[in-house]
């Protein structure tokens, strides 16, 4: 052959070789919640997920088919009662990461090859972030969720981490919309008409602090949070632990009760044991209320506008009156994760 | 002229008896409970709450807000009926088992008490939450005290260093059982147990004080009609046997009631440290070994500290501070203060 | 003869090495009596079987007429009072404290000491001489000053018996002799048997009405090794003289006890002995 036509065949091969280059992916620097700067994939294609919430995000966001591997605990196993298993017909089997405590099984997680872990950490020195970084050499997104503007941004972060921004934005955007729903009423209300309502966490006398996400979503849900009345010392906590007699001082006008197994709200307002709150306003006025479902109303997910529409409806319920919360509540599934809710059936 | 070792005698003679200074500790709770009534985030003006108070004895009426008498009589005097009920058990076993074992580094915790209520807890609020966390903390406590027993008595006798020995087998036991539970549970059930430990008096209640105070009360009846023999077994077995009293015997009663006290003060408080160890220490420094005069006023001095204590637990700042770290951080000072003015600490 | 203490057939082992042997002793009730020998004999632990602090591991303790196994704690105290060598207290407690603790076997169950009972302390305290120590903490005191608020605290518990074990151990050479006069002093106003342990053969011929010289037990005689081997010719017997001083002390006995030669020398109508 000529030397021209093997050059035109060299360069030809040199082409041909670009060709999977380009469709390659990107790795994007990103920042997780702790602030740490880690390099993914964009789209990353084998992500375990041991923070429900994320996970929960993620599915609203990305392909399911990307996540590997989930944490294998009750939390997790509670939401195969949910719509995700809808959203992820391989829910169950992706239940394969071991965890005692705290402590996540490294064998498990090498086992299944991540490219991408997500877990709930507090700070850079979590144990599990240092093991993982230290054997696997996989990179590790924290999570670490307080304010409800962590929630938009962590659609956001899940938007990059699935490599569906635009769903990402979209996402938010509903969201938004249904938060307006509540807060187009709450707005309105006058400082006067806005209860001043304590946060009752599962151990009964600690509550949310000043700063805290919960103080954000009593303010939306047209409340006041009376710890903004207490000390300072105890306002900066974010989850300060008072004492009866503080309780009695604060004298709130509703007591709002996270999801308590122990505890009903008729506990409180009957109960021997709280025979010291009886002259509350709160009890007197028998307005104690309970988050009755923790996954369906949870503030730090997703579901966070359901959450706020929950605890605005307990709080106002003449201005509240014609919402359909049933609908609302199978429509915002639909929207965000596109299934029904109870019924669990695809849209 | 007297030497300086006669003066320190003839000092500790003033002191020792009954000198107004030993009155004056045996009536602190009054001072101690009369003060404390009046502390409190919410606020009453004093006069009203004197009324109110005296309207309950006295049997006339008041036009006071109901929430007055609720913070008064449901919230403050049960707390401080219980603060005293624990402060006085605790400091009382503590003296008691210094004298058992001759040694003032004795806590009331010795034998594994403090370890047995802590796992007790953490398994209540873990796992058996139909279980009240004061009785598993109860059974627990004595459980532990009763495996150390008899883990250290052989051929009928019952030698203080085993029990001591024990003591540590048996709490680094319920440690460890209590480190298992802790990595197994959830953050939020972790956290109520980390706070049960640290020790508080935020839940009290009437019931508590109920369901505490018989075997309270026993355990100190006995430690305090017995309390001259303490003096007869602190000169050793030998010594003791010669002169009629039964040690091993008399180290079983003494063991048991103080536990029993200890045990139902742990249980409805947490356990609460340093109050057991430091309060007779400090009171023998003052006022000398004589158990005839320490037991009383264990009870009486040990129950003012931990309401005192305790006033700043829940009044000091804005939220629930446990009075066991509290405890600690003020009985630390105290302690060394005394300990530098008196020679060789008491012990010499 | 008036039978204070009895002792039939003693025997104790510590150890597999055995201490005592075969210890049978008449003791005159009413008489100052010495258990002398030399270290490791068996004198502080006979005294503690004759006090029911220890058990023999064979034969019988009558003490007055009474069997010390069959008595009750609170009895021996009433009976029996024990001053022991080495005395340590981990507490401060004033001397009158301690001297009190004797006054257990007269107080009842739930009861404190009562004004009586202090009385007695007193009196105990006034006996020995130590009066001027009551309000001194027991642990500022010299170790002499020590072993005579122990004696008060026996004498406190009103005994008809006082077993003292090496009163003399932390004395000066001059208070050795002093209170060893006080308790030949004490024992005659009181009418008190006195049993007690002395090392100084010149001190036990001095004060003592009775005599028991004992021996120690030596290894090659009765060890494990001879028990094995069967050997009945084991000379178990540590008492080697009991009785009067007079007779009790002669040079062969002293050779048989301490193993050295010694003789007697009679000064001012006394007996003292010299060491060869």
């Amino acid at each position: 052959m000529k030397s021209s036509t093997y050059f035109l065949l060299a360069v030809a091969f040199c082409l041909l070789l670009a060709v999977p280059a380009s469709y390659a992916n990107e790795t994007v620097l990103i920042e997780d919640d702790l602030g740490r700067s880690i390099n993914i994939g964009s789209p990353s294609e084998r992500v375990v997920f041991t923070m429900e919430n994320a996970l929960k995000t993620y599915y609203a966001v990305g392909d399911p088919d990307n996540v590997v591997a989930l944490k294998d605990d009750k939390w997790m196993r509670r939401l195969m009662e949910d719509v995700f298993p809808v959203v992820d017909p391989n829910f169950e089997d992706k239940i394969l990461i071991n965890i005692t405590g705290d402590q996540l099984g490294l064998e498990s997680l090498a086992k299944v090859d991540p490219d991408l872990v997500v877990l709930w950490a507090s700070s850079p020195d979590d144990p599990n972030i240092l093991a993982i970084n230290d054997t696997l050499k996989v990179p590790v997104f924290a999570i670490y969720v307080t304010s409800l503007d962590d929630v938009y941004r962590q659609v956001d972060t899940m938007g990059i981490i699935s490599g569906n921004t635009d769903r990402a934005s979209e996402v938010k955007e509903i969201m938004e919309g249904y938060v307006e729903l509540t807060t187009n009423v709450t707005d309105q209300i006058q400082e006067s008409d806005r209860p001043g309502v304590f946060w009752m966490w599962t151990d009964i006398y600690g509550t949310a602090g000043v700063d805290s996400g919960i103080n954000d979503l009593i303010d939306m849900a047209g409340g006041n949070n009376v710890m903004k009345l207490a000390e300072e010392e105890a306002q900066n906590l974010e989850h300060p632990v008072i004492n009866q007699e503080t309780l009695i001082k604060l004298n709130p006008d509703v007591i709002y009760m996270w999801y308590n197994e122990d505890l009903d709200p008729e506990d409180i307002i009957n109960g021997e044991d709280f025979q010291g709150l009886r002259d509350i306003n709160a009890v007197k006025n028998r307005r104690v209320y309970e988050i009755s479902n923790p996954y369906l109303f949870d503030a730090f997910s997703p579901r966070m506008p359901l959450a706020l529409l929950h605890v605005a409806r307990d709080l106002h319920h003449d201005k509240f009156q014609d919402v359909d919360m049933n609908q609302t509540i199978d429509q915002y599934n639909v929207d965000i994760w596109g299934v029904h809710y109870p019924s669990m059936v695809k849209a | 002229m007297p030497s300086q070792t006669e003066k320190m005698g003839m000092a500790r003679e003033r002191i020792t008896g009954r000198s107004l200074l030993y009155y004056l500790f045996l009536s602190l709770p009054l001072f101690a409970f009369f003060s404390s009534i009046f502390i409190g985030p919410f606020h009453i003006n004093p006069v009203q709450l004197v009324d109110l108070m005296a309207s309950k004895i006295l049997g006339y009426a008041t036009d006071y807000p109901d929430v007055y008498s609720t913070v008064i009589f449901q919230v403050r005097l049960p707390r401080l009926l219980l603060g005293m009920m624990v402060g006085a058990s605790l400091s009382v076993s503590g003296a008691a088992f210094q004298g058992i074992f001759r040694n003032p580094l004795v806590s009331p915790y010795i034998l594994g008490l403090s370890s047995g209520a802590a796992f007790g807890a953490a398994l209540s609020l873990a796992f058996l939450p139909g279980v009240s966390i004061q009785y598993a903390a109860f059974f627990f406590s004595l459980l532990a005290v009763a495996l150390t027993y008899f883990m250290a008595t052989t051929n009928r006798s019952t030698p203080i260093v085993s029990l001591v020995l024990a003591g540590v087998i048996v709490s680094a036991v319920f440690d460890s059982l209590l480190a298992i539970i802790q990595i197994a549970v959830s953050e939020r059930a972790l956290q109520s147990i980390v706070f049960w430990i640290m020790g508080s008096l935020g839940t009290a209640s009437w019931s508590k004080i109920y369901s505490a105070f018989p075997l309270f009360a026993l355990g100190c009846t006995v430690m305090l009609l017995l309390r001259w023999r303490l003096n007869v077994l602190a000169l050793g077995d030998e010594e003791a046997r010669s002169v009629g009293l039964n040690p091993e015997k008399y180290k079983i009663i003494f063991i048991v009631s103080a536990s029993l006290a200890a045990s139902s003060a742990v249980a409805v408080a947490g356990i609460i440290g340093l109050v057991g160890l430091v309060v007779p220490h400090m009171l023998r420094m003052i006022f000398g070994p004589d158990h005839r005069t320490l037991i009383p006023l264990s009870l009486t001095f040990g129950a003012s500290f931990l309401i005192v204590v305790d006033d700043f637990a829940r009044a000091g700042l804005g939220f629930e501070v446990p009075v066991g770290v509290i405890t600690t951080l003020v009985g630390a000072p105290l302690f060394a203060y005394l300990l530098r003015t008196t020679r060789s600490g008491g012990w010499e | 003869m008036n039978p204070g203490v009895i002792t039939e057939g003693i025997s104790l082992s510590y150890n597999s090495r055995l201490v005592l042997g075969d210890v049978s002793l008449q003791l005159r009730k009413g008489a100052i009596v010495t258990l002398l020998g030399p270290n490791g004999c068996g004198k502080t632990t006979l005294l503690k079987i004759i006090n029911g602090l220890l058990r023999p591991d064979s034969g019988k303790v009558y003490v007055d007429g009474y069997d010390v196994s069959r008595m009750g704690q609170t009895d021996m105290a009433r009976l029996m009072g024990h001053v022991p060598q080495t005395q340590r207290s981990s507490f401060p407690f004033t001397a009158l404290d301690i001297v009190l603790t004797g006054r257990m076997p007269h107080i009842s169950a739930l009861s404190q000491p009562g004004p009586r009972d202090l009385e007695k302390a007193r009196q105990a305290m006034d006996m020995v001489g130590a009066s001027h120590l009551s309000s001194r903490p027991y642990t500022q005191i010299s170790g002499g000053e020590r072993q005579l608020v122990m004696i008060a605290r026996a004498l406190a518990q009103e005994p008809s018996f006082l077993l003292l074990d090496e009163p003399t151990s932390y004395l000066d050479f001059k208070n050795q002799h002093q209170v060893l006069k006080m308790i030949s002093r004490i024992a005659r106003d009181q009418k008190v048997t006195v049993v007690m342990t002395l090392h100084d053969p010149n001190h036990a011929l001095m004060f003592s009405d009775e005599l028991v010289l004992l021996r120690k037990l030596t290894e090659k005689e009765c060890g494990d090794e001879q028990k094995f081997k069967g050997e009945s010719n084991c000379n178990h017997q540590n008492v080697v003289a009991a009785g009067r001083p007079a007779e009790v002390m002669t040079p062969e006995n002293i050779f048989e006890a301490y193993g050295i030669e010694v003789e007697f020398i009679n000064v001012r109508k006394s007996l003292i002995l010299l060491p060869l």
